[in-house]
């Protein structure tokens, strides 16, 4: 059977599909399998003057690959596969959930000072407030946990030689994380020689440098949370740990939208009963209760609270089917 | 579709739905596709030394084509009844 299309004769022009640069989105395995012949038909339709809409395609397709291969979506993977994908998105999720979580708590300083002296003004942000930390504990319990029971496979994994599997991904996190330190040190040490009166140091580019090392912070847990993902992806877990595992998950998940609702209570009593405080002015002067920070904290809470739910609904689907195999 | 047409590979499959459904498929869409269809086992790749690697339809594909057809035929005869009620007494308004 002879198939249709230009001939065979010039389809040599293009780099291997495994190391051709336009499919860099899509996962290793699947290039290896479909790369030849998508190099192929790129050459043919495009040569190498591929359009936007082209280049958008690749990435969606790319993107999609890697969400099937990965057990995001999709049945390409054995259901076990699907249920630990769902689980590791809730990991990445918590990720997410503390850095607002941070901003959160650097935001609520001292919250109870601004509230009114009557006892009334005090309840619902106190209680909103305590419930937020209880939550933050029992999620932060529950994933330590979590860490734990991976413990033993992950030694496995090590000891079968998966290091090389994580290694790039563990030397960056290791590499930022030295970073974080080399710039924390000398800042809490400039930070502590300051006098309370002048808490910036009177230096205008402070604001900067707090932003800097922020955004190290962030880089260094999203990448210990990359070392996690890559391993927990390859590790072997027994069908009871991952039952356990993922139970943990959708536990953490739970606790994630209990917080998110003590902070809309807590927000909506802060802008009854101390409105000044949203917006760092001094009490009895009017102005809004939606702080821009406070607006993008909370947003990015309810973002990773929405993505654990979706790790626990693909936990959920593909449960009996793991049960069953 | 495509494919019960004959063999063919990833460039030829874009101009044929191009052709019979005009609507001109992305890459990633094609091979997103491809790759759903091969692991369901719709499709098959037939051998060949080329890159381009062409596919044919297999005896599960053609059923789940032809039951793909029978429910279009019955989609366009329903609409087709309900049109004809639509237009009749406008026809009569007229």
């Amino acid at each position: 059977m002879s198939a249709e299309g230009p001939s065979a004769t010039d389809s040599h022009r293009g780099p291997s599909g495994a190391n051709d640069p336009r499919l860099r989105w899509y996962p290793r395995l699947w290039r290896a399998r479909y790369g030849d012949e998508l190099s192929a038909l790129l050459d043919d339709e495009y040569d190498r003057n591929m359009p936007a809409r082209i280049r958008l395609s690749l990435v969606s397709g790319g993107l999609r690959q890697r969400a099937r291969q990965s057990g995001l979506t999709g049945d390409a993977v054995p259901a076990a596969d699907g249920v630990r994908a769902g689980a590791l998105v809730v990991v990445a999720a918590w990720t997410a959930f503390v850095i607002a979580g941070a901003s959160f708590a650097k935001f609520s300083e001292h919250f109870d000072e601004a509230l009114p002296r009557n006892a009334g003004a005090h309840h619902m942000p106190d209680l909103a407030f305590t419930v937020l930390q209880a939550a933050a504990g029992v999620a932060s319990i529950l994933v330590f946990a979590g860490a734990v029971l991976a413990v033993p496979a992950f030694v496995r994994f090590l000891r079968a030689r998966g290091w090389v599997a994580v290694r790039r991904h563990f030397v960056r996190a290791l590499a930022c994380t030295a970073l974080t330190i080399a710039v924390t040190v000398p800042l809490l040490v400039w930070a502590n020689h300051l006098p309370p009166h002048q808490p910036n140091g009177g230096m205008h580019w402070s604001g900067v440098l707090f932003l800097v090392w922020t955004a190290l912070i962030i880089i260094t847990l999203a990448s210990w949370t990359v070392v996690a993902v890559a391993a927990g992806r390859r590790i072997e877990l027994s069908k009871a740990v991952l039952t356990t595992e993922a139970i943990l998950a959708a536990a953490v998940a739970v606790a994630m939208l209990t917080m998110v609702v003590a902070v809309a209570f807590w927000w909506s009593a802060m802008a009854t009963d101390a409105p000044a405080f949203l917006h760092a002015s001094p009490a009895g002067l009017p102005g809004s209760s939606w702080d821009i920070l406070l607006v993008a904290t909370v947003a990015l809470m309810a973002v990773a609270t929405g993505t654990a739910a979706v790790g626990v609904a693909r936990e959920v689907r593909l449960w009996t089917r793991m049960r069953a195999a | 579709m495509s494919l019960a047409g004959g063999a063919k590979h990833g460039h030829a499959l874009l101009k044929d739905i191009e052709e019979f459904a005009g609507v001109k498929l992305g890459p990633g869409a094609l091979y997103g596709a491809i790759t759903r269809m091969e692991e369901r086992g719709l499709i098959e790749p037939i051998a060949s030394d080329d890159r381009r690697r062409p596919y044919q339809i297999t005896a599960a594909g053609l059923q789940v084509l032809v039951a793909s057809v029978d429910q279009m035929r019955e989609l366009a005869r329903v609409g087709e009844a309900r049109l004809k009620s639509v237009r009749t007494p406008r026809l009569r308004l007229a």
